[in-house]
């Protein structure tokens, strides 16, 4: 990311790789729980979060492969959690493949290597001809979004009873 | 116009490499005055018992999301007027249209730059120096 010096980012990205081995276990413990039957909004909940915080974490590095592939994995498990896709033992074998080669991924990105392109396109497609009605993400500029400004009053010392008013 | 130094900023996000980026390019800006929380649940104790000016909250959150705490924050009167900016990933803008009708001053979509952090930080208080 601009703007930070080499050893911040290289500080950051140490926490980065330590808190995607937390991520892929709590996805590999996810889809278990899946292929178990079990079924807990939570779990499912969990395993999206893993997928999503790699991805954007793989953002801040650049690791644009990863981020690619994490979304994809992403966005499969958003459509189990949200019902639009049955977790059939198809469907979690795909997901299982995907999350080791996630596991790869993260590997290759930690060592600074290049990844293998043909799993990925491979398990690419898979996945999505498992979500064929999940749409890309919409640009932000259709938002049409005003930022809301508010008036900057420093806190009160004493009473710390709110900070100022819009 | 308020000093960057003097902005009380809480940072709310499940992964500390998240939180750790975010603080480190608040201090490139300025702000060095920032305190961190792991969760929403976390984050609205800790504004209960010590305010800030703005809370950067992430959406996507274990126990309490970044949505819930927007809501809580919103709905609690010495809070309320908190300035809030969400950061979201791309993916995620159905989740910022529900932050925008929950009150939300602006958002941050990752990743970001030191110059894009810096001018949502200002279209909310206003230029810093």
């Amino acid at each position: 990311m601009a703007g930070l010096s080499p050893e911040t980012l290289a500080a950051i990205r140490v926490v980065f790789f330590q808190e995607c081995e937390a991520h892929l276990a709590e996805l590999g413990a996810g889809l278990t729980a899946l292929q178990n039957g079990d079924s807990d909004p939570e779990i499912l909940n969990g395993a999206y979060r893993a997928a999503h915080s790699i991805k954007g974490g793989a953002g801040i590095f650049e690791l644009d492969a990863l981020v690619r592939f994490a979304h994809q994995v992403e966005t499969a498990l958003g459509e189990v959690r949200d019902g639009r896709l049955a977790p059939e033992p198809d469907v979690l074998g795909v997901l299982a493949r995907a999350s080791s080669l996630l596991a790869e991924l993260v590997e290759a990105g930690r060592k600074g290597r290049d990844p293998s392109p043909e799993p990925m396109a491979t398990l690419g497609e898979e996945l999505a001809a498992l979500t064929p009605r999940a749409t890309e993400p919409k640009a932000f500029d259709e938002l049409n979004f005003e930022p809301r400004p508010m008036r900057f009053r420093p806190l009160s010392p004493a009473g710390r009873s709110g900070p100022g008013g819009a | 116009m308020p000093q960057a130094a003097d902005v009380e900023i809480m940072v709310v996000d499940d992964q500390r490499a998240m939180r750790a980026l975010v603080r480190d390019s608040l201090a490139q800006i300025g702000c060095a005055c920032v305190s961190e929380c792991g969760d929403g649940n976390e984050a609205l104790q800790s504004l209960r018992a010590r305010p800030v000016h703005l809370v950067v909250s992430d959406l996507n959150m274990p126990v309490m999301d970044g949505l819930a705490l927007l809501r809580a924050v919103r709905s609690e009167p010495t809070l309320a007027n908190t300035a809030f900016i969400m950061l979201s990933s791309r993916a995620d803008v159905a989740l910022v249209k529900e932050a925008i009708a929950l009150g939300v001053n602006n958002y941050l979509v990752k990743p970001f730059t030191l110059g894009t952090l810096k001018r949502k930080i200002e279209s909310v208080f206003g230029p810093l120096t």
